[in-house]
């Protein structure tokens, strides 16, 4: 992976500077009309989007326009599909299960996001030095995420069975009894949260590694030599250099999190009485079990709007915060 | 890059083409070829395999393409490849989604397959003949009818002194509290009378209700807000809080994973699980679920295989000697000693069923009928208002007092939609 | 990324302060990170131990003597088997041709599509980047309908390219690789610019080589993602010749009975390719840095 040396001034020409303070306009290099390179940026810039917009544009947006079509029809799976307006959304707002569900969402990802967030930063850090058998362990940690969750859930079901599984035996002889653990209404959740959190930590720890490693050695030198010690290092020097890093950690993980499905699909099944059935699996109920695609469809985008909500506070937080060099 | 693009979309568009005008015109020389949808995956694949295979190799007018799908994935596919002239000629479902799949016109009725003679229904199973009838008209062909039956421990049996499996309901009772070895705080090594599966399992407690005049809807013989429904809930819950029977919020897989470690004495399942508790080395018997006070039932489970309402002449004729192949004494004696499920003949010999016990004393259920038969909105009843309710009562969240009038009503809100 | 800035992995941790005690201090502290390390590899190890034993025992083992982890007898029937209960070389072929197309188109688009984003002000950018980021957030039960209506309609059902261009992109990578690109330094940009050299030849040489860690990660989760796919190419393709791994795995999980050896058989074997994929690229992260670091 070499530089090219045509294109890129020496090493020591370059000066690197770190803004902390709000990202700068992108300078002009010529002083020629500023409109003529102004449209010319935008057309490239429009080349270089044209072929994942268009592939997104068409197969993602547009079956979920389609979708936020159906959300004010009453479509069932097939067939034809009245308009009714807002009633799918009324009757969500007056739904039960729909708010239980938006409920034990929110509470999944309040928990385990910053959790597996803070974990994953943590490994990262203590990864990121020469720590014997480094790779060794980033690839155990990373473990979790190259499997099917689906499959590893199965996993995670008979090592917990209360009844028969043996963590569970293993935690009742030390002890620590998880009494019907799953089956609990009590344990229920925190079960399939331990599961989201032993997921992502291998996934937001690699992403980490890559932004730690993307901070220049200039900087962490003059840190250094400026004495800062650890805990002080990382909090002044470090972190804030992280920043972009963390933005997008940070949203991914609020993102995944309200999409949590699968290790509930498959250890609980939503139960014990709808304790742990998140958003996504009311919508594949309704829309799959109960064949009501309209309402799936509003109750869809009634969670994108939650978590586009969310998103947009991280982004604007860390929009401040944003580092350029 | 543009240049790839373009590449891309033209190859794109040159194959659809191609595709598109590469259906298969059957002449008279060239087979017909239909789809075969099912879900009949692990440990019966093979045989359902082996019948097709068995059909394909026996003719040469019909070749039978099939597809076996884990059941979720077919589920979500299902409609919508009918509803986009994708879907297979010939679908395998469950009896219960016969009123939602006939009442949205994407199956037809196949009543002339059975008033031609290629397929006699005296000799098929009733019930599932009429679970499969809607507005009149029959819909399906059985591929899979079965009862559930009572499993039950023969050494767990002996220990505390049983030789028989219970012939009554009170005595099942009976039994449950003496064969269960329950101390608190010890999970791990408890054995429980009666192994109750709540959730991802036959609905049992159906039956349980049943057996002592409860029921869920109209048919039973109780409605679920019903105080004799009430009484009987309360009966099994008593019994699991105070006598431990069971553990609370059993789960299928672990109802059935109980069992096959022995710490089980009683189980109430289909024939699929009796190959896995052979192999786990669990010396068992089964036996008719037995009568309750108000009856003796069971569950009877179904799956039918249905003819695509697009299907064409040549193709429904090609189904229909099919159905009458998979129905044949032949195959139905390959399928129900390989797979243990009854078979779907009344008229095969039960020296022909020896060779597989499972499917012998599976023949021999009395009472089985369906749960929720008939109604489109039988998956909205049983997860949305049933299980809950059934888990919030053994979880000590209400008593069937407090809960199930309020859950009656539930259900009939749903029904009059 | 400035890679070429990037600081090599210090053989010892950073001296903390100017004081003696820095090499005792940075001792005791790998012995306690490493510690850490062992304990949380652990648990995260936990449910792949189960795995593994449950791939090296029978069904009837399994299921009778659930309560402990140690085989009764070890049998490779389960990994001998499952290259004839289902075809299975074949899948994995199937699984390398879809994820392996789809990871090398895609990483290039959402490069140039993130390059747009993070280099370039335009009219409407802002917008573009919430659009992309919401195609991230509705769950793909509810676009499987209309997805699966929109291919049948354009008759890409069963068919390669049906498969592969729908996911040449993803907002994902476009959204990562926009964060790598917005940590490059302007100043490499602009010098390149000066020189005269086109967008194109920036974004190839300077831009790509600069972030290749970046790259690196999005291909390997591209690439994870559809290695692990099950429902999107079980909606597209009905053609048992077209299958992918993850659904010939799933023929092994009925609806009441699974064959658990042959599943957790299949799986283990299904994940070692990503496995050594994933070393690969953090082998390249810490060469890559290293190498760089001393020009």
């Amino acid at each position: 992976m070499s530089a090219p040396q045509r294109l890129l001034p020496r090493r020591s020409e370059r000066t690197i500077t770190a803004t902390l303070a709000g990202p700068r306009p992108v300078p002009r290099v010529r002083v020629l009309r500023r409109s003529s390179i102004q449209r010319r940026r935008t057309r490239t810039a429009a080349a270089f989007l044209a072929p994942a917009s268009l592939v997104l544009g068409v197969f993602v947006l547009y079956p979920m326009l389609d979708a936020l079509r159906a959300s004010f029809t009453d479509a069932r799976i097939i067939g034809p599909a009245d308009w009714v307006g807002l009633a799918n959304y009324a009757e969500l707002l007056a739904d039960d299960r729909f708010w239980n569900a938006l409920w034990n969402t929110a509470l999944y990802a309040v928990v385990t996001a910053p959790l597996s967030v803070a974990i994953a930063l943590g490994l990262a850090l203590m990864l990121n030095r020469a720590v014997p058998a480094r790779l060794l362990f980033r690839a155990i940690i990373f473990f979790p995420f190259v499997t099917s969750l689906s499959l590893v859930s199965i996993a995670w079901a008979f090592l917990f069975d209360p009844q028969v599984g043996t963590a569970a035996a293993w935690l009742s002889q030390v002890g620590l009894p998880i009494g019907n653990g799953i089956n609990d209404p009590q344990w229920a959740m925190p079960a399939v949260m331990l599961v989201g959190i032993w997921r992502n930590i291998g996934f937001f720890m690699v992403m980490f590694l890559a932004g730690l490693q993307s901070i220049p050695r200039e900087l962490k030198e003059a840190a250094a030599v400026d004495g800062a010690a650890g805990f002080r290092h990382f909090r002044t020097m470090t972190w804030p250099l992280l920043a972009n890093t963390t933005m997008f950690v940070v949203v991914i993980a609020a993102i995944f999190a309200f999409q949590a499905f699968d290790q509930m699909y498959v250890m609980t099944g939503g139960g014990p009485f709808f304790s742990t059935e998140t958003l996504v699996m009311y919508i594949y109920d309704t829309g799959f079990e109960q064949y009501r695609t309209g309402y799936a469809s509003a109750v869809s985008w009634a969670l994108v709007l939650v978590v586009l909500t969310i998103s947009i506070g991280q982004l604007w937080y860390f929009r401040k915060r944003a580092v350029q060099y | 890059m543009r240049t790839r693009i373009l590449a891309l979309t033209t190859a794109a568009a040159l194959t659809a083409a191609l595709t598109s005008c590469g259906g298969t015109e059957a002449g008279s020389d060239e087979p017909v070829t239909i789809s075969f949808w099912n879900t009949y995956t692990a440990s019966n694949r093979p045989t359902v395999e082996k019948i097709v295979d068995d059909f394909n190799a026996s003719q040469s007018a019909v070749v039978v393409e099939m597809t076996i799908q884990p059941g979720d994935v077919q589920a979500q596919k299902l409609l919508p490849a009918y509803s986009a002239g994708e879907g297979p000629t010939i679908a395998a479902i469950d009896a219960s989604q016969v009123p939602e799949f006939a009442s949205l016109g994407v199956i037809q009725p196949v009543d002339d397959l059975y008033e031609s003679g290629k397929l006699d229904a005296s000799q098929l199973p009733e019930a599932s003949l009429a679970a499969t009838e809607y507005e009149g008209a029959q819909y399906g062909v059985p591929m899979m009818a079965t009862p559930t039956m009572l499993y039950y421990n023969k050494s767990l049996f002996e220990q505390a002194g049983l030789s028989e499996p219970p012939s009554t309901m009170d005595e099942l009772a009976e039994y449950a509290k003496q064969l269960t070895q329950y101390a608190p705080g010890a999970e791990a090594t408890n054995v429980h009378g009666f192994a109750i599966a709540d959730s991802a399992a036959p609905p049992v407690w159906a039956a349980l209700l049943w057996s002592r005049g409860g029921g869920v809807v109209d048919g039973d013989p109780a409605t679920f807000g019903d105080p004799a429904t009430v009484e009987a809930m309360g009966y099994w819950n008593d019994l699991i809080q105070v006598d431990h029977i069971s553990p609370v919020g059993l789960g299928g897989v672990e109802a059935d994973a109980l069992f096959a470690a022995g710490r089980a004495g009683m189980l109430i399942n289909g024939p699929w699980a009796s190959a896995g508790f052979t192999e786990a080395g669990v010396d068992y018997g089964v036996a008719p679920v037995p009568a309750g006070p108000a009856g003796q039932f069971t569950i009877a489970i179904s799956s039918n295989m249905h003819l695509n309402a697009e299907a064409t002449e040549e193709e429904a004729a090609a189904a229909y000697d099919f159905f009458a192949h998979w129905n044949s004494e032949e195959q139905q004696t390959t399928w129900a000693t390989s797979t243990g499920f009854p078979p779907n003949l009344t008229t095969i010999d039960e020296a022909a069923l020896a060779e597989n016990p499972t499917s012998l004393a599976f023949s021999k259920a009395v009472g089985a009928r369906f749960y929720l038969q008939g109604l489109q909105q039988a998956a909205a009843i049983d997860s949305g208002v049933v299980i809950p309710t059934i888990q919030r009562v053994t979880n000590g969240e209400g008593t069937p007092q407090e809960l199930l009038p309020a859950a009656g009503a539930q259900i009939e809100e749903l029904l009059s939609e | 990324m400035s890679a070429i800035e990037a600081p090599v992995a210090p053989r010892r941790p950073p001296p903390l302060t100017r004081s003696s005690r820095p090499r005792t201090v940075g001792r005791l502290g790998t012995v306690l990170t490493v510690a850490t390390l062992v304990v949380v590899s652990a648990v995260v190890l936990l449910p792949f131990v189960w795995m593994v034993s449950a791939s090296f025992r029978t069904q009837g083992d399994l299921t009778g003597n659930p309560t402990t982890l140690w085989p009764a007898t070890i049998t490779f029937d389960n990994y001998v088997n499952i290259w004839q209960r289902i075809p299975f070389g074949r899948q994995l072929l199937n699984t390398v041709a879809f994820a392996g197309t789809v990871t090398a188109v895609s990483v290039l688009l959402d490069a140039m599509a993130a390059y747009a984003l993070a280099r370039f002000q335009f009219p409407g950018r802002g917008v573009i980047f919430v659009l992309i980021i919401v195609t991230l957030m509705l769950p793909i039960q509810v676009t499987f309908v209309p997805v699966y209506n929109l291919l049948a309609d354009l008759g890409w059902i069963n068919s390669l390219h049906g498969l592969v261009i729908p996911r040449v992109a993803d907002a994902f990578g476009i959204f990562f690789l926009r964060q790598a690109f917005l940590s490059v330094p302007v100043e490499l940009e602009d010098a390149a610019r000066i020189d005269g050299a086109s967008e194109w030849r920036i974004f190839f040489r300077v831009m790509l080589p600069l972030t290749g860690p970046a790259l690196l990660t999005v291909a390997l989760f591209n690439l994870l993602a559809n290695w692990n796919d099950l429902l999107w190419p079980l909606m597209v393709t009905t053609d048992p010749s077209m299958q992918t791994l993850p659904a010939g795995l799933a023929l092994f999980k009925g609806e009441h009975v699974s064959d658990y050896g042959l599943l957790m058989a299949g799986a283990l074997l299904a994940l070692l390719p990503m496995v050594a994929v994933f070393l690969f690229v953090q082998r390249r992260f810490i060469e890559g840095i290293a190498t760089t670091g001393l020009k």
